[in-house]
């Protein structure tokens, strides 16, 4: 039985190769994504549960979503002006 | 039967069955089933160690490693991936026009690709676009996978059981060409066909798809054209390779040498995705085969195949293409191809070509007929599975064994016309 369940998990691993393609995939089709590591800073040490809930806190991701866009609007001003003159024409 | 003999038949079928069953991967069996017939053989002088040694064809092996090479180089260059996108982008939402494109790109790009790797590209790439649309993806992996299977028996290059064959035979690419394409694209249109009839009501309306460039998501474009310019170089050398007096081993060995050298990839990372497991499977069944051969078995299974059709070609044909087609439903096609090449061969047949065509055609399209037929099914059945979809293995194993069948008749009735046995 034991080597029956690592030869599936041998075949599990050969999909590898499908995760791949698919962030592929989904870079070109679907929205980008992107991973940050953040770091608890060594003070809070005493919050590190905390800190790992945050992955799943809804109201958390919300507000780096928000904290993105404005770092995005300030940091590429130029880049999107001209893309909404271009819409315009078009 | 002599001793001997009987422990070369016993050791073969233990072999299949350890490999149908899944009970140890399909290598170690092999290599399993190599250990015992060489020692057969050696302590009953069935043959020595230096003819065990040439069992091993290893103009296949190099024709095999050359050939996955110069396709890894291709698909990392990101050309397949930049087709599927193409396709996506062609449907323009419209989930029927999808699918039938889908099924087309399957079969097309397995015709390079191995069938593991390109049923994995279009399954992502099946997964990413349902994902986005909302469709059910059951009927793009079903689909998938079938025609993934089709479309390997179609080159030289196709399939592990075409290389096999071809080098035993003396086919060319060419003749694979000229022998077999005709007979590929009507049975690649049968079975888009059949699916679509299959699949019609999971199959949902139009939805805006959105719009992307599928250039960008390529990061290095010279490098996509280059590999593009070393396939095309690869095609057209197989295709004159008979007249050019190259072996085709010797193509396949060259090119990879050239991708290697244009891909600018650490070459370790492209020998890592080489097929180990099935050139190890090979290496090992060669051995098996070989004992069977050396002992007289085949001989025996072609007088018995003379015997029980009269000789007559059409009842040969017929008989050998069933046979192969049911045997690769339940044990690997390489298998099937590597039993049935030598005794073809002993046939001694003045035109062996309606043969060759069956024994194509039977060890590779029984490769998608039940869930567990073939790697690429398996391999569906996996992604689906992660992806948290279920299908049935009654739903799989109709649609597998509706469009094999169909596949079998169309091909038995090609090659009684094409060969002139009617």
């Amino acid at each position: 039985m034991s080597k029956i369940k690592d030869w599936l998990s041998f075949k599990e691993r050969r999909l590898e190769k499908y995760e791949e393609a698919k962030k592929e995939f989904c870079k070109a089709i679907g929205k980008p994504v992107i991973m940050i590591p953040l770091e608890l800073p060594e003070n809070l040490m005493f919050l590190r549960e905390d800190f790992c809930a945050l992955e799943n806190d809804e109201e958390f991701i919300k507000r780096m979503q928000r904290s993105c866009v404005r770092y995005l609007k300030r940091r590429f001003a130029s880049k999107i002006s001209e893309h909404q003159k271009n819409a315009g024409r078009s | 039967m002599s001793v001997a003999a009987s422990s070369f038949v016993m050791i073969y079928l233990l072999t299949l069955l350890l490999v149908a069953t899944d009970m140890f991967p399909m290598s170690v069996a092999a290599l399993i089933g190599a250990l015992f017939s060489i020692w057969i053989g050696l302590s009953y002088g069935v043959f020595t160690y230096n003819e065990a040694a040439s069992f091993v064809d290893m103009k296949l092996i190099g024709l095999l490693v050359g050939t996955m090479i110069v396709m890894e180089v291709a698909y990392r260059s990101g050309l397949f991936r930049l087709i599927a996108l193409y396709t996506i982008r062609v449907a323009g939402g419209d989930s029927r026009i999808l699918f039938v494109l889908l099924c087309i790109t399957s079969a097309a790009v397995s015709m390079f690709l191995s069938d593991s790797t390109a049923l994995l590209l279009i399954a992502a790439a099946a997964t990413t676009i349902s994902r986005i649309m909302d469709y059910d993806p059951v009927p793009y992996f079903v689909a998938a996978s079938v025609m993934v299977n089709l479309g390997g028996t179609s080159t030289l290059i196709g399939s592990v059981s075409n290389m096999i064959i071809g080098l035993s035979a003396g086919l060319s690419f060419s003749d694979f060409v000229t022998y077999l394409t005709p007979c590929e694209l009507i049975l690649w249109m049968l079975t888009t066909a059949t699916l679509y009839w299959l699949y019609r009501p999971k199959l949902m309306g139009k939805r805006e798809v959105p719009k992307y460039d599928p250039w960008e998501g390529i990061e290095n474009k010279r490098f996509l054209i280059l590999s593009a310019i070393l396939l095309l170089i690869f095609l057209g050398l197989f295709t004159l390779h008979k007249s050019l007096g190259l072996p085709p081993e010797a193509v396949a060995l060259g090119c990879a040498i050239l991708a290697l050298a244009i891909s600018r990839v650490d070459p370790s990372e492209i020998f890592r995705s080489i097929d180990w497991e099935t050139i190890f499977f090979l290496g090992g069944f060669f051995f098996i085969v070989g004992g069977l051969e050396r002992a007289g078995i085949l001989d025996d299974l072609a007088r018995e195949f003379i015997d029980m059709t009269g000789g007559g070609e059409i009842l040969l044909s017929t008989t050998l293409l069933w046979i192969s087609g049911l045997a690769s439903t339940v044990v690997s096609n390489i298998a099937v191809a590597l039993t049935f090449t030598p005794v073809i061969k002993s046939l001694g047949l003045k035109n062996p070509f309606a043969a060759w065509s069956a024994l194509v055609f039977g060890s590779n399209l029984g490769g998608a007929a039940t869930p567990l037929s073939g790697v690429v099914t398996v391999m569906a059945l996996g992604a689906l599975k992660r992806e948290g979809f279920k299908i049935s293995l009654a739903e799989f194993t109709k649609a597998g064994m509706l469009t094999t069948f169909i596949q079998l008749l169309f091909a038995n009735l090609y090659i009684l016309i094409r060969f002139g046995l009617l």
